[in-house]
C-alpha cells in the first residue's frame, strides 16, 4: 500500500475516531498514526468485515482500555488485560486461566478480556479473548474450547492482599 | 459511655447498609444513569444500536437452528452407529458361515440371524426424532420410510433430498442422511444375498465376504460425514455465542452510562463494601461462648 493510500485511510479513520466512543472515554484525542492500527485479518465474530482497530487506554481509569473499530464508529468495547490487579474471573485464578490459554495462544501476544457492564456486575468473556501482537500489530479473537470458559463469566475484584501482589 | 456488643453490631450494619446503598447507586448508574455526553443524544447512534439489536435477534434465531440441527445430527449419528454395529455382526456371521464344518442346521440358524439383522436395520432406518422420520429425506412425515413387502422385499418411500438448516447469514448445513444414501450402500441386497448364500454353502458365503467389508466402509464413511457436521455445528454455535457477546458488549449497548465514572466508583465502593463485610463478619461472630472462654 503506498503512502498516499495510507494517508487517505488515516484521514477517514481520524474522522471515525472523532465520532466514536473513543472520544467519549479518552481525554487525549490525538492524531492517529499508521503504527497505531492493529489489523484483524478475519475481523472478530459478529464483525467479520471489520479489520482495522485501535486500542487506547481510558485515561485515569487504567487498566481499562477501549478497543475501537477504525471503520465503524459505533463498534467499540471496553477491554481489560488479563494480567491486571483489578478483576479476575470469579470461577478460577488468573494463573489457571493463563495456563489454559497457553495451550493455544503464543506467549508473544497480549491477551485481553472483553468486558460487559450490566446492572448488577461486570462480566468478562474468557472463552473468546482478544489476542493482540503489538510487534506485528495484528490480532485475532480465538474461541477457546474449554469447559470452564464462558462468553459471559462473572468477574470478581482481585484480593489485593493475595492475588494482586 | 459503655459500648455494648449490640451497639457495635448496629453501627456495623448501618455502615454496611450505607456502603451497599452507594454500590447499588453506582450499579444503577451503570444500567440507567445519565451522563453529560450520552451516546443516545445522537439519533444516528440510536438507529445503529437498533440495527445491532436486530443482529443479536437474528443470531439468536440461528442459535435455535444450530441447537435443532445438532440434536438431529446426533440422533442420526447414533442410528448410523447402530447400523454399523449390525454390519459388524453380519461380518461375524459371514466368517462363521465361511467354515466348511457347519451343518445344514447350523447354516439355517445363521441365516435366521441375518434375517433378524435385516429386520433390525429396517427398524433403525424408520426411527423418528420429534415425530419426524430421520431417514426419509424431506418426506419426514411419511409413515414408514422403509416398508417390507410380503415377499420380504424392501421399498424406500422417502426421497433423496437434503434438509438444510441456515446457521448463519452465509452458511446452511445439511443435517440429514437420506434413506436413499443408505440404500446406495446396497445394505439390503448384500444382507439378503448373504442370507441365501448361508444356506447354500461355504463357498457362496466366502464370495460375499468382500461385499460385507466394503459395506462396513461405506457405513463408516456416512458416520464420519455426520461427525464432521457435528463439528461444524459446534464451531458455529461457539461463533454465534461469541458474536452475540461482542454485540452486547458494545459501548452503544450501555449508551446512557458514564462508564469511566462507573468503573472507578465500582472499584472503590466494592472494595469498601467487602472490607466492611469482612469486619462485620469478624465482629458479629462473637457470641456468648466467646465471653465464657
Amino acid at each position: 500500500m503506498n503512502d498516499t493510500i495510507i494517508d487517505d485511510k488515516i484521514k477517514i479513520y481520524q474522522d471515525v475516531l472523532d465520532e466514536g466512543h473513543y472520544k467519549l472515554l479518552t481525554n487525549n484525542i490525538d492524531t492517529i498514526h499508521s503504527e497505531d492500527i492493529i489489523f484483524f485479518s478475519d475481523g472478530i465474530p459478529g464483525f467479520e468485515d471489520l479489520t482495522d482497530f485501535i486500542v487506547c487506554p481510558i485515561i485515569d481509569y487504567k487498566p481499562f482500555q477501549v478497543f475501537q473499530s477504525l471503520q465503524s464508529p459505533e463498534i467499540g468495547m471496553i477491554i481489560l488485560p488479563i494480567i491486571n490487579k483489578f478483576l479476575s474471573p470469579a470461577n478460577m485464578t488468573t494463573d489457571l486461566l493463563i495456563s489454559i490459554y497457553q495451550k493455544e495462544i503464543s506467549p508473544d501476544n497480549d491477551i485481553y478480556f472483553i468486558c460487559r457492564f450490566s446492572d448488577k456486575h461486570i462480566t468478562i468473556n474468557t472463552k473468546a479473548p482478544l489476542v493482540i501482537n503489538l510487534n506485528t500489530k495484528s490480532g485475532f479473537q480465538p474461541i477457546i474450547d474449554h469447559d470452564d470458559l464462558n462468553t459471559n463469566d462473572n468477574a470478581q475484584l482481585i484480593n489485593k492482599e493475595s492475588d494482586g501482589k | 459511655m459503655r459500648i455494648t456488643q449490640a451497639m457495635i453490631s448496629k453501627n456495623l450494619i448501618e455502615g454496611l447498609r450505607n456502603n451497599r446503598d452507594r454500590l447499588n447507586e453506582t450499579q444503577r448508574k451503570i444500567s440507567t444513569g445519565k451522563k453529560h455526553a450520552k451516546l443516545s443524544d445522537d439519533p444516528e447512534s440510536f438507529s445503529k444500536a437498533k440495527r445491532l439489536s436486530k443482529q443479536i435477534n437474528q443470531n439468536n434465531q440461528y442459535l435455535k437452528n444450530v441447537t435443532k440441527a445438532n440434536a438431529w445430527v446426533m440422533t442420526t449419528r447414533n442410528a448410523v452407529e447402530n447400523l454399523s454395529s449390525n454390519i459388524s455382526q453380519l461380518r461375524e456371521i459371514s466368517l462363521q458361515g465361511a467354515s466348511d464344518d457347519l451343518t445344514p442346521t447350523g447354516r439355517q440358524a445363521l441365516s435366521d440371524q441375518i434375517q433378524y439383522i435385516i429386520d433390525d436395520t429396517v427398524d433403525i432406518l424408520n426411527q423418528s426424532y420429534l415425530g419426524k422420520k430421520l431417514f426419509a429425506g424431506t418426506k419426514t412425515k411419511v409413515e414408514s420410510p422403509f416398508s417390507v413387502g410380503n415377499d420380504g422385499s424392501i421399498t424406500y418411500n422417502g426421497n433423496s433430498a437434503n434438509i438444510n438448516n441456515k446457521i448463519s447469514d452465509n452458511l446452511s448445513i445439511s443435517i440429514n442422511i437420506s434413506g436413499q444414501e443408505v440404500l446406495d450402500t446396497n445394505i439390503f441386497t448384500i444382507a439378503s444375498n448373504l442370507k441365501t448364500a448361508m444356506v447354500a454353502g461355504s463357498s457362496d458365503v466366502k464370495a460375499d465376504l468382500s461385499d460385507v467389508e466394503s459395506l462396513k466402509d461405506k457405513i463408516n464413511q456416512i458416520s464420519t460425514s455426520l461427525g464432521h457436521r457435528e463439528n461444524q455445528i459446534y464451531l458455529s454455535q461457539n461463533r454465534l455465542d461469541t458474536a452475540n457477546m461482542n454485540l452486547s458488549s458494545l459501548l452503544s449497548d450501555t449508551e446512557d452510562v458514564d462508564l469511566a465514572e462507573a468503573i472507578t466508583a465500582y472499584n472503590s465502593q466494592e472494595i469498601a463494601y467487602r472490607a466492611a463485610m469482612q469486619t462485620a463478619a469478624d465482629v458479629l461472630k462473637l457470641n456468648i461462648m466467646d465471653y465464657l472462654r
